[in-house]
């Protein structure tokens, strides 16, 4: 199924669960994961990144763009897991680019996602996040074009 | 039986959301204690560079008054003047200058570039050639101290064995009197100096550039020879008092503004004449800031 963005871009969904549906920008090397919950449990969390991962490699994905506008609780393991373990086999494939949209107006959820990233860094300080590109963006166009 | 399968299912990803937002919170609150113990740590950090920083500023503006003539002093050698010294921030760029070898008086307005540090550090420097110029190799020709100051505040700043060139200099009103015949004799770079005689002020001009870059344009600089009468009042300033900032449409004072006011109270004696000076500028001032560090010398010859 193809769905058409601001008529610039055309999303094919790739990938599809009760928590997320995952699109490719056809003619870009971006992926994108939009949360469709307010809350993803960790099973669920794992089995939709790990989905992700071949279709990764499979599309050489360059840009990945981690929509979570839908989400008002995460689970901090889920984070450090998906942090550690899989922008780690992520970055081995060649994506280094990461663009994330966070719920909007909520600034609780943003100091909780900062929370979460100092804990990260805290816990483990041999992470890769230095050799990452990841900054935050308002919307999926303005996440795709920059 | 499903459907008590998606119950427990249903309490379990509950209860798991509901641990996550305890997560959150806990998280961010621990987070929020951190950074704000962060904070207070690097505001103490602050505090105290700042105090050492003050200490220094304020033990700097000891020595840099050490440096200028007592007011007495100068009212030695000028029984009638006055001097109007106000600083922009603690240290000043102006400084004054006198000196008296017998019926000769020398007298200087000097405006630093900048104010604050940078200008008081050349202030120091301007001081000591002065001493070595007028003091110990007795230059008496203003014109010709004035050169030898450009020279010489040019060869400390941009000597060639420096790494980094400092683009700075001086503005300066410099005056000698000789005493014995009634002359003045002056010199400016960029500061002028007004006599009033019989209600009229008279301004002369300092040459139209800034000593310190030793260029040709030194050529402009002269001295002019002015006959002094009994009552002569003669003013030398900075920009910082016609420069300030203020009145109802936030403009500058102005030198026609000042000049009137010297005018209007050039009669009163001459601490009455630095009051009403001070009244003026703090009036017009209102509530903003100093624009420029201030120096007024008036002298009722």
């Amino acid at each position: 199924m193809k769905v058409l963005l601001e008529d610039k871009y055309t999303l094919t969904i790739v990938f599809e669960s009760e928590y997320a549906k995952v699109y490719l920008v056809e003619g870009h090397k971006v992926l994108i994961c939009e949360a469709l919950k307010e809350y993803i449990p960790i099973e669920n969390f794992k089995y939709v990144f790990l989905s992700m991962a071949p279709l990764v490699k499979e599309h050489q994905i360059e840009k990945f763009i981690f929509d979570k506008r839908n989400l008002r609780a995460f689970h901090q393991p889920s984070m450090e897991w998906y942090f550690i373990e899989w922008k780690k086999q992520m970055l081995e494939i060649g994506l280094s680019v990461h663009r994330k949209i966070l719920p909007k107006k909520l600034a609780w959820f943003e100091q909780a996602v900062q929370a979460g990233r100092a804990k990260i860094q805290n816990d483990y300080p041999d992470n890769i996040i230095a050799k990452l590109d990841v900054q935050y963006r308002n919307s999926i166009e303005e996440a795709i074009e920059s | 039986m499903i459907e008590l399968t998606d119950i427990e299912k249903e309490n379990k990803i509950l209860k798991e959301k509901c641990e996550s937002q305890q997560m959150m919170l806990d998280m961010t609150s621990a987070y929020m204690t951190q950074i704000r113990e962060e904070l207070e740590d690097s505001k103490a950090k602050l505090s105290e560079a700042y105090k050492h920083m003050k200490d220094g500023i304020k033990y700097a503006e000891r020595i840099q008054k050490s440096l200028l003539m007592s007011y007495e002093h100068v009212n030695e050698i000028f029984p009638n003047a006055f001097i109007y010294y106000k600083a922009k921030d603690i240290l000043s760029g102006d400084f004054y200058w006198f000196y008296q070898d017998g019926p000769i008086k020398y007298v200087a307005a000097i405006d630093c570039t900048g104010h604050g540090v940078p200008g008081a550090m050349l202030t120091v420097l301007v001081n000591s050639l002065l001493v070595q110029i007028v003091k110990e190799r007795k230059l008496r020709n203003p014109q010709g101290i004035l050169a030898e100051l450009d020279r010489l505040v040019d060869y400390h700043l941009s000597d060639e064995t420096h790494q980094v060139e400092v683009k700075d200099g001086l503005d300066i009103a410099f005056c000698v009197f000789d005493t014995d015949q009634d002359i003045l004799y002056f010199s400016g770079a960029h500061l002028p100096v007004y006599i009033i005689r019989n209600g009229e002020l008279v301004e002369y001009k300092g040459a139209r550039y800034s000593l310190g870059d030793n260029s040709e344009r030194k050529k402009v600089l002269n001295t002019q020879e002015i006959h002094l009468k009994q009552g002569d009042c003669i003013y030398l300033f900075s920009d910082g008092y016609v420069d300030q900032f203020g009145g109802a449409k936030n403009q500058k004072f102005m030198k026609k503004n000042f000049r009137k006011l010297l005018l209007k109270h050039h009669d009163l004696p001459m601490a009455q004449q630095k009051k009403q000076l001070i009244e003026n500028i703090t009036s017009w001032k209102g509530g903003l800031k100093q624009t420029d560090d201030i120096l007024i010398i008036g002298i009722n010859y």
